[in-house]
C-alpha cells in the first residue's frame, strides 16, 4: 500500500489546529480568569486513528502509521462531587446565618443589658412599691409608682409591637424569597432546555455547553442559599432539583412554589407548591432560617416574656386586691385583667372517687409539677396509707398556688375527673401551663399535658403583651393604689404599708416562676436567647468555614491559575510552532519532489 | 496541590477580614470597656450581669428604706425624749403638790405649770413628720390625740384616734422592721378597761342590743364573739377597742385617756351576758350634770323662717299691726306700718327697719322686734297694765284708718297674737304634761361625738296652788336634770313671768324643729287640758291663728299588732309597780304603787305608755324612777316598763310588777321583768382604771387646782379636819331668801355643783354662784337689788337640822347687798390628797413605759444602722463582681490588639508579595 503524498500535510494541519485549540481555550481561561462560577476547561485532544501499514518487507510486521492529532472535546474541570458539597453546606450556612442576625434583632428589642430596659424597669416598679411602702400617704410616691408602672407596662407593649413587626419583616423577606426561588427555578428550567438542546443537536456526545453548565451550577447554588436543594442530573443534560425528594424543576419545567395563609393568625403563612396544595418540605437555606425564627425561635422567647408577664400580673394583681386604696376601697386589680378565654384539661378518674379519696388509693406518688409556674409538690409523707392526703387537699393546693387556677373534681359526665380551669383572664388566650415534674399525678389523673401545653405554645401571638397595662382604677385614681393591709375591719388607715410591702417583696419570692424569681426567670430568658443566638452566631463561623474550605477545593480544581496558563500557552504556542515547521518540512519534501525531482540531466 | 489564582485573593481576603473583625471588637471593647453587648456575646455573663444588677438596685433601695426608718425613730425618739423630760417634771410637781400645808394659791401655780406640761406632752404626742403623725399607727394623716375641753377651756382628756398599726419596712430579704411606736401603747398604755366574763368561742347564743357611748350595738344569736369586736372595732365614732383575751373574755378599751365608757342595754342582758357591765359602771359614765338650773323667757316667732335677700316688691306693703289689752294700757291701737319698696339683704335690717317703723306708729317700749336668727322674726309685747292676754297684738286685717294689711303673710306674721304671759297658771291642774323633742342639732356634741336626734320625753307640771312661772321652770329644769337624754341639753327659764325653754346648744346650726313641743306623746290620749296652751306656749288652732313654734303633735300611724294584744280594757285593769331602793329616787325600798287603767281602748302602744307614763307622772315616788317606753321588734309594738336608774347594783327586786287586778299583767303582756341593764351581781365585769400618762397629767392638775370639787358628791364631803359633815341620802337642803324658801333633796350623785345651780336657781339669776376649786362656793350679786336673808341649811328625814353642814354654810347667811360676796366653808372630799401621792406611783409607771420605749427606738435604730453599714459594705462586693464580670481587662484588651495589629501587618505585607506577581510578569 501506498501512503497517500499528502498524508503529512493534514497531520500536520491537525496538529496547528489542536494547537490552536489549545491556546483558545487558554485564552478563553485567561479572560475568565477572575469570573465567579467559572471553571477552567481543557482542550482535550487525542490522536486521529492510524493507517495500516503493510510492509513491503514480510518479515517486518505491519505498522500502524499516526495520522496526527484530534480535538475530542473542550471539558469543563469540575468536581460534580463538591458541587453538592457547597450547595449542601451553603443552605446550611446560610439558615444560620439568617438565624443568627434575626436572633440579633431580636436580642436588640430586649436591648439587655443597658439600662432602662425591662430588668431595670422592672427593678424601677418594685422600688417604687419600697418607696410608697415608705410613705405611702404620699401622692409623690403614688405618682412615681404609676410612672414606674407605666414605663414597665409601655416597654412590654413596645417589646410586643416590636416582635410583631419582627414577623411582619420576616413575612415580607420571606415574600420576596419566594419570588427569588420561582425565578431561579425558571432560569434553571431554561437553561436544562438550551443545554439539552445544545448537547443533543451536536453530531457528537462529546459536544459540552460548558458555559451553560458554568452558568446552571451557579444558578442551582444561589437557589441552594435560599432553600434546601438536591441535584439529580438526567442523561440528557439536564439536572432535577429536589427539595427534600419534591422536585422544583424537572427537566425544562420549573414547580412554582406558592404563600398560603392557612391558620386562623394571618402572619402565619405556609410554603407550598403551587401545583397539589401540598407543603414545601422547607428545613434550611435562608428561607428556612426565616421560618425558624418566625415560627419557633421568636415564639419561644415572646412565650417565656409572656408567661413571666402573665404571672406576674397575676401575682401583683393578687396582693394587690388584698389591700386598701386611699379612698377605702378594696379588691382592685393593679394592672389589666381583661382578657377571655380560659381553657379546661379533663380526664376521668376511677369510679367512685370522692374528694376525700386518699392520694395513695389513687396511685398518686410524690413529687412535683407545675402548674402556671408555680411548684405543687407532694410529700413522701403525705402519699403514706392512712395518712395520706385527700384529693381535696390537693386541689386546694393547686388552687392557692396560682390566682387564676381553678381545680375541682368534675362529675358533670357521670364519672369523677380532674378538672383543672383557668378563669382569671389575665393570663390571656394561652394560659394554662401544666407542666409535668417527677410525680405522676398528671398521668394518674388524665390530665392531658400535651394538649394542655399546645395552649400556651400554639397561638403565639396571644394578647398577654399586648393588654400589659394599668387597670383603669389605678390610671384614673391614685388613691385606687392599694399600700394597707386588710384585718377585715374596713379600711386600716393612710399609714398602713403592708400591702406595698407584700408587693416589694414579690421580687424576692424564690417560687415565683418555676423556681424562679420573677429577675431569675427574665435573666434565665435572656440568657437562653443569648445562647441561642451564640449557637447559631459560632454555627454560621464554624459553617462558613467548612464552605470556604469546600470553595477552595473547587478553587483547587476548577480554578484558573494563570502560571498554569502561561505554561499551557508556551506549550500551545511551541506546539503551534513545530506543526507549522513540521508542515514546512512536508511542503518542501513535496516541492522537492515536484519540482525538483526528475531533472536531473536537464 | 494546585492553586488557583482567585484562591490566593480570597483565601488572603478571608484572613484579612477575621484579622480587622477581631481588631474592631477589640476596638469596641477598649473604648466602651464593656465585656460585651449582646446576650449573644456571654450569654452566663450577661444573665449574672443583670442579677448583680439587680442586686445592687434593691441594696440601694434598702439602705434607702433603712435611712427612711432611722429619720423616722429618730424623730419619734427626740419626741418620747422630751416627754420624758416632762414627765420627769410632772413626778417633781406631784411630790410637791401632795404637801398639804402648801396654800391654794401654791397648788393653783403648781397646777398651771401640770397643766402646762400636760399641754406640752399633748403636743409632742401630736408630733408630725412632713405631716405624718407618728403616734397614730396607721392613721397617719390623723391628729394622734383629739383634745377633750372642759368647759374651763382646760383640756380634760384626750381621745387616742390612731390604732395599733405597726408600719414596717424593708431593709433587706425577709427582713423588716417596724418603725413606728403607736401612741396607744406609749400615751394610753391603760385606759378605762372593761375585762366580760369567760365566753366559748361560737356562737354567743344570746340576742338584744345595747349603747355604748351613744353607738347602737345589736347582738344576734348566732353571732360570734370575733363578730362583736369587729363590729364594736369598725365603728370608730364609739372610741371603743374591742379586744379578745386569750381565754376568750371580751375586752373593752376606752380610747379616751381618762373617760369611762358609758354602757347600756337596749333590749335584752346583752351587756350582762358579756359580762362587761360592772359594778358602778353606769355611774361612773353617768357624771352628775352640772348645768345651769334655770333661766327664762317666752317667745313667739314668725311662722317660717324668711329668705333673705327679702323683697317687699314694687308698690311697698303695709303691715297691719293692732294692739290693745294690758299691751297697750287697754287702748286698742290698729296701726299699718309701711314698708317701703326694697330687699331686705339680712334679717337684722328687716328687724331694724320694722322697729323703727313700730316705734314711730306706737310710741317706744310697745312693740320689741326680736331678730331670732335664722330667718325668724318675732314681735313682743310689753306688759303696760297688768297681764297681757293672748289677743292683745295680732297682726292683719285693716288698719283704723281703713289700710289693708299686704304684708303679714309675706313677713309671715300670720294674724300673730301677743305674747302670752304666764301670769294665771289656774289652767295648770296638777294633770298636765307635754312632752318635749329635741331635735340633731340640739345635742351637744364634743369633738366630733355623733349628734343624736332624741326621741320625745314626756314632762309633768305638777299642781299645786299659787303655781307660778318660777315654779314650772324649777320643776322643768328638776325634770330636765332627771332625764339622762336631756340633760344639759335644754333649760326652762324664767322672765317676767314667762316662760322660756330654750336648746343650751345655741347658734346658727341649731332650727326651729330642733325644740318642738306637743300636748301629749303619742296623741292618741287627748290631753287631759291644754297644758301647752296653759303655759303659754300653746295657741288654738281651731281660731285659724298660727302657732309657731308649736309643731302638731305627732301621730302614730302605725297599726297597733297583737303584741300585747290590741288592748281592749274591758275592766278598769290595775297593777302596781314595786321599785327597789336601786331604782327608787330617794334610795329606800318603796311600797308597790298602783297605776290604774281605765277600762278602754288603747289603739297603740305609745298611746298606752302615755297613759301609764300619765300615771307615773301623778306618782311622786314613781315620776322620774321609773317609764313605760315602747319597745318595737320584729315590726311589732310593745310596751315596756323600765327603770330610769340603771347600774350593777340593780337588783330584779328593783323593779317588780304585781297585778292588782287579776290577769292585768297578763292582759298587757307584761311579764316577769327583766333587770334593765344590771347584772345580777356586784363586780361580774373587772374594770381596769385609767393608768396611762395623759391620764395621770389631767388628773394630777386636777387635783392641784380642785377642779374636781364640782363633781364631788354632797354625801362624801369632809370638813377640814376631815370629819364627815353629816349629809346623808334623803336629807333636805332649805335655801331661803327674801322670805320663801326651796328645799334640795340630797340624792346619792347630788353634787357640789349642783347645791350651787340650786343656790342660783332660788337667790335668783342675776347672782353668780359657783364652786370654786378649794371647794368653796362662792355668790356674788352684781346687781343693784340686794337680796335678802339669806339662810342655807340641810335637815334630816325627822327635820333635825344637819349641823356638820350646816356649819359650812355659816357665813353664807343674811343680805347680800350689791356687789358682795358671800363664801362658804372650804370642804374636802375624802382622800383628795391620799390620791395625790398615789398618782406619783402612777407617774413613775409612764416614765418606765418612756424609758423601755425609748431603749427599744435605740436598738431598732442600731439595727438599721447595722444593716445600712451590712449594705455598703454588700454593694462594694457585689460592684467588684459586677466589674469583673461587666467589664474587660484593658491591659489584656491592649495587649491582644497590639498582637491583632502585628498579625495583620504580617498579613498584609505578606500579601503584598504574594498578589503581586505572576509568571506573566516574566514572560517577555
Amino acid at each position: 500500500m501506498i501512503r497517500g503524498a499528502f498524508l503529512g500535510l493534514e497531520t500536520a494541519r491537525k496538529g496547528l489546529m489542536a494547537a490552536r485549540a489549545g491556546l483558545d481555550t487558554t485564552g478563553h481561561n485567561i479572560a475568565n480568569a477572575g469570573t465567579e462560577g467559572y471553571s477552567r476547561q481543557r482542550a482535550v485532544t487525542s490522536a486521529s486513528s492510524p493507517i495500516s501499514l503493510p510492509g513491503a518487507f514480510f518479515t517486518l510486521r505491519p505498522g500502524m502509521l499516526g495520522t496526527g492529532a484530534e480535538i475530542i472535546s473542550i471539558t469543563r474541570i469540575r468536581s460534580q462531587f463538591v458541587d453538592a458539597q457547597i450547595q449542601y453546606e451553603g443552605s446550611a450556612s446560610s439558615h444560620l446565618g439568617m438565624l443568627s442576625t434575626g436572633l440579633q434583632r431580636v436580642e436588640d428589642i430586649f436591648g439587655e443589658p443597658a439600662e432602662a430596659q425591662f430588668s431595670g424597669l422592672m427593678d424601677s416598679f418594685f422600688n417604687a412599691w419600697e418607696d410608697l411602702s415608705n410613705d405611702p400617704e404620699s401622692l409623690a410616691a403614688r405618682t412615681n409608682l404609676r410612672e414606674a408602672a407605666q414605663g414597665l407596662t409601655d416597654y412590654v407593649n413596645n417589646i410586643d409591637f416590636a416582635l410583631k413587626r419582627e414577623v411582619e419583616d420576616i413575612n415580607t423577606q420571606i415574600r420576596g424569597q419566594v419570588q427569588q426561588v420561582n425565578t431561579l427555578t425558571a432560569q434553571i428550567a431554561e437553561v436544562n432546555r438550551q443545554i439539552t438542546r445544545s448537547e443533543t443537536s451536536g453530531a457528537r456526545l462529546s459536544v459540552k455547553a460548558n458555559d451553560l453548565l458554568d452558568k446552571r451550577d451557579q444558578l442551582v447554588e444561589q437557589l441552594s442559599k435560599l432553600v434546601n436543594v438536591r441535584q439529580l442530573d438526567s442523561p440528557d443534560g439536564s439536572v432535577n432539583i429536589l427539595m427534600d425528594g419534591h422536585p422544583l424543576v424537572t427537566g425544562g419545567d420549573a414547580h412554582e412554589l406558592v404563600l398560603r395563609s392557612k391558620s386562623a393568625d394571618p402572619s402565619k403563612l405556609v410554603l407550598e407548591f403551587k401545583e397539589g396544595n401540598f407543603p414545601a418540605p422547607l428545613h434550611s437555606g435562608e428561607m428556612g432560617g426565616l421560618f425558624e425564627l418566625r415560627d419557633v425561635q421568636i415564639p419561644a422567647v415572646r412565650d417565656k416574656f409572656a408567661t413571666l408577664i402573665t404571672a406576674f400580673t397575676n401575682q401583683v394583681n393578687k396582693t394587690h386586691q388584698q389591700g386598701y386604696g386611699l379612698d377605702g376601697t378594696k379588691g382592685r386589680n393593679f394592672f389589666n385583667d381583661t382578657q377571655t378565654r380560659s381553657a379546661t384539661g379533663t380526664l376521668f378518674l376511677p369510679a367512685g372517687t370522692t374528694l376525700d379519696t386518699s392520694l395513695d388509693s389513687l396511685g398518686i406518688t410524690s413529687g412535683d409539677f407545675f402548674i402556671q409556674g408555680q411548684r405543687i409538690e407532694i410529700t413522701p409523707e403525705e402519699v403514706l396509707p392512712g395518712q395520706a392526703l385527700t384529693l381535696r387537699g390537693l386541689l386546694q393546693r393547686i388552687e392557692s398556688a396560682s390566682v387564676d387556677i381553678r381545680a375541682e373534681l368534675n362529675l358533670d359526665a357521670g364519672a369523677p375527673r380532674i378538672e383543672i380551669s383557668q378563669y382569671n383572664p389575665a393570663y390571656g388566650t394561652n394560659s394554662l401551663a401544666l407542666v409535668d415534674g417527677n410525680s405522676n399525678f398528671f398521668e394518674i389523673s388524665g390530665l392531658d399535658k400535651a394538649v394542655v401545653r399546645d395552649l400556651s405554645l400554639d397561638p403565639p401571638y396571644d394578647n398577654s403583651l399586648s393588654n400589659f397595662r394599668l387597670s383603669t382604677s389605678v390610671l384614673n385614681s391614685l388613691d385606687a393604689i392599694a399600700a394597707t393591709g386588710d384585718d377585715g375591719l374596713g379600711f386600716p388607715g393612710p399609714g398602713d404599708n403592708r400591702t406595698a410591702l407584700a408587693i416589694a417583696d414579690l421580687k424576692n419570692n424564690a417560687q415565683a416562676l418555676f423556681g424562679a424569681t420573677y429577675g431569675e426567670y427574665f435573666e434565665s430568658t435572656i440568657a437562653i436567647l443569648g445562647a441561642t443566638a451564640q449557637t447559631a452566631e459560632r454555627s454560621e463561623a464554624s459553617q462558613k468555614l467548612v464552605l470556604q474550605q469546600l470553595e477552595e477545593r473547587r478553587q483547587i480544581i476548577s480554578g484558573v491559575n494563570l502560571d498554569e496558563e502561561a505554561v499551557q500557552l508556551i506549550k500551545y504556542q511551541k506546539a503551534f510552532e513545530a506543526s507549522a515547521r513540521a508542515l514546512s518540512a512536508i511542503d518542501e519534501t513535496l516541492d522537492l519532489i515536484v519540482n525538483r525531482m526528475g531533472t536531473v540531466g536537464r | 496541590m494546585r492553586i488557583s489564582s482567585q484562591l490566593i485573593t480570597s483565601s488572603f481576603l478571608g484572613d484579612l477580614s477575621s484579622i480587622q473583625q477581631r481588631l474592631a471588637r477589640l476596638q469596641h471593647q477598649s473604648a466602651t470597656g464593656k465585656a460585651f453587648d449582646r446576650p449573644r456575646d456571654a450569654p452566663a455573663a450577661v444573665s449574672r450581669s443583670l442579677n448583680l444588677q439587680r442586686a445592687l438596685t434593691y441594696l440601694n433601695q434598702y439602705s434607702r428604706n433603712a435611712d427612711d426608718g432611722t429619720n423616722r425613730l429618730s424623730f419619734t425618739e427626740t419626741a418620747v425624749t422630751e416627754v420624758q423630760a416632762q414627765m420627769q417634771r410632772l413626778r417633781e410637781l406631784t411630790v410637791q403638790g401632795s404637801n398639804s400645808y402648801l396654800t391654794p394659791a401654791d397648788r393653783g401655780a403648781i397646777a398651771t405649770e401640770v397643766n402646762q406640761l400636760f399641754e406640752q406632752v399633748i403636743t409632742l404626742s401630736n408630733s408630725s413628720l412632713r405631716g405624718r403623725y407618728v403616734f397614730s399607727g396607721f392613721q397617719t394623716l390623723t391628729r394622734s390625740f383629739f383634745i377633750n375641753a372642759s368647759s374651763d377651756g382646760v383640756t380634760s382628756s384626750v381621745s387616742y384616734r390612731g390604732d395599733s398599726g405597726q408600719i414596717g419596712r424593708n431593709i433587706g430579704i425577709q427582713r423588716d422592721l417596724d418603725v413606728n411606736v403607736s401612741g396607744r401603747e406609749l400615751f394610753m398604755e391603760q385606759t378605762y378597761t372593761l375585762t366580760g366574763k369567760l365566753l366559748g368561742s361560737g356562737a354567743l347564743g344570746f340576742a338584744g342590743s345595747f349603747e355604748m357611748n351613744d353607738r347602737f350595738f345589736s347582738v344576734s344569736p348566732g353571732m360570734k364573739l370575733s363578730q362583736l369586736r369587729d363590729l364594736i372595732n369598725q365603728d370608730s365614732e364609739a372610741g371603743v377597742e374591742a379586744v379578745i383575751s386569750g381565754d376568750n373574755r371580751l375586752l373593752l378599751r376606752s380610747m379616751s385617756s381618762s373617760e369611762s365608757i358609758k354602757l347600756r342595754d337596749l333590749s335584752g342582758t346583752v351587756l350582762e351576758d358579756l359580762g362587761v357591765l360592772p359594778q358602778g359602771a353606769f355611774n361612773l359614765a353617768q357624771s352628775a350634770p352640772t348645768l345651769p338650773l334655770t333661766d327664762s323667757r317666752g317667745a313667739i316667732h314668725t311662722s317660717a323662717a324668711l329668705v333673705f335677700p327679702l323683697s317687699i316688691g314694687t308698690a311697698g306693703q303695709t303691715l297691719v299691726l293692732q294692739l290693745g289689752g294690758a299691751a297697750n294700757s287697754n287702748v286698742t291701737d290698729s296701726k299699718a306700718i309701711k314698708l317701703d319698696a326694697k330687699s331686705y339683704n339680712t334679717s337684722a335690717e328687716l328687724q331694724a327697719e320694722l322697729q323703727k317703723k313700730i316705734d314711730l306708729a306706737f310710741g317706744q317700749e310697745k312693740i320689741l322686734v326680736n331678730d331670732m336668727g335664722g330667718g325668724v322674726l318675732e314681735l313682743e309685747t310689753f306688759e303696760q297694765s297688768g297681764a297681757v292676754t293672748l289677743s292683745d297684738l295680732r297682726v292683719g286685717g285693716t288698719a283704723a284708718d281703713g289700710t289693708v294689711d299686704t304684708a303679714s303673710a309675706l313677713l309671715g306674721f300670720n294674724a300673730l297674737p301677743g305674747v302670752q304671759e304666764v301670769a294665771d297658771l289656774a289652767g295648770v291642774d296638777g294633770n298636765d304634761r307635754f312632752s318635749l323633742d329635741l331635735g340633731l342639732s340640739a345635742y351637744r356634741t364634743i369633738n366630733g361625738e355623733p349628734a343624736v336626734d332624741l326621741a320625745p320625753v314626756m314632762l309633768n307640771i305638777n299642781a299645786a296652788a299659787g303655781l307660778t312661772a318660777a315654779d314650772v321652770v324649777a320643776d322643768l329644769n328638776k325634770q330636765f336634770l332627771a332625764n339622762k337624754f336631756l340633760s344639759g341639753l335644754v333649760e326652762a327659764r324664767e322672765e317676767g313671768g314667762r316662760i322660756r325653754l330654750q336648746t343650751t346648744r345655741q347658734g346658727k346650726e341649731v332650727f326651729g324643729t330642733d325644740l318642738l313641743l306637743s300636748n301629749a306623746v303619742g296623741g292618741a290620749v287627748a290631753p287631759a287640758t291644754d297644758t301647752l296652751g296653759a303655759l303659754g306656749f300653746y295657741r288654738d288652732v281651731a281660731t285659724g291663728i298660727s302657732a309657731p313654734p308649736v309643731p302638731a303633735s305627732v301621730f302614730s300611724t302605725a297599726a297597733y299588732p297583737p303584741g300585747i294584744g290590741a288592748i281592749a280594757l274591758g275592766v278598769n285593769d290595775s297593777f302596781s309597780i314595786d321599785l327597789g331602793p336601786s331604782s327608787s329616787l330617794d334610795g329606800t325600798d318603796l311600797a308597790p304603787q298602783n297605776i290604774v287603767l281605765t277600762a278602754g281602748a288603747y289603739p297603740t302602744a305609745a298611746g298606752l305608755a302615755a297613759e301609764i307614763n300619765s300615771q307615773i307622772g301623778l306618782n311622786p315616788n314613781l315620776k322620774n324612777a321609773v317609764q313605760a317606753v315602747v319597745r318595737t321588734a320584729a315590726g311589732l309594738d310593745y310596751v315596756d316598763i323600765e327603770t330610769v336608774g340603771r347600774g350593777s347594783r340593780m337588783q330584779a327586786a328593783d323593779l317588780s310588777l304585781l297585778d292588782v287586778t287579776p290577769g292585768a299583767l297578763a292582759n298587757l303582756g307584761l311579764g316577769a321583768p327583766t333587770v334593765p341593764g344590771g347584772g345580777g351581781s356586784d363586780g361580774q365585769g373587772d374594770i381596769a382604771l385609767p393608768d396611762n400618762i395623759m391620764d395621770s397629767m389631767a388628773r394630777i392638775r386636777d387635783e392641784l387646782y380642785g377642779f374636781a370639787a364640782g363633781e364631788s358628791r354632797l354625801v362624801a364631803l369632809q370638813t377640814e379636819g376631815r370629819a364627815s359633815i353629816g349629809l346623808y341620802q334623803g336629807h333636805k337642803i332649805r335655801i331661803s331668801s327674801d322670805g320663801s324658801f326651796k328645799e334640795l333633796t340630797v340624792q346619792r350623785f347630788t353634787t357640789l355643783q349642783d347645791l350651787a345651780s340650786a343656790i342660783e336657781d332660788k337667790l335668783g339669776f342675776q347672782l353668780e354662784v359657783k364652786v370654786q376649786r378649794d371647794g368653796t362656793i362662792q355668790i356674788f350679786n352684781p346687781s343693784d337689788t340686794p337680796v335678802q336673808g339669806i339662810k342655807i341649811e340641810a335637815f334630816d328625814q325627822g327635820g333635825n337640822p344637819v349641823n356638820g353642814f350646816n356649819q359650812l354654810f355659816r357665813d353664807v347667811s343674811g343680805n347680800l347687798p350689791y356687789r358682795g360676796t358671800m363664801i362658804s366653808a372650804q370642804v374636802y372630799e375624802d382622800e383628795r390628797f391620799a390620791r395625790l401621792t398615789q398618782r406619783i406611783g402612777n407617774v413613775d409607771s409612764g416614765i418606765e413605759k418612756i424609758l423601755s420605749t425609748l431603749s427599744e427606738l435605740g436598738s431598732r435604730q442600731k439595727r438599721l444602722e447595722l444593716t445600712v453599714t451590712q449594705n455598703e459594705v454588700l454593694e462594694v462586693n457585689l460592684q467588684e463582681l459586677q466589674t469583673s464580670n461587666d467589664f474587660v481587662d484593658m491591659a489584656e484588651v491592649i495587649t491582644l490588639m497590639s498582637q491583632q495589629e502585628n498579625v495583620l501587618r504580617a498579613a498584609l505585607s505578606t500579601g503584598s508579595r504574594v498578589l503581586q506577581p505572576s509568571l506573566f510578569d516574566f514572560l517577555s
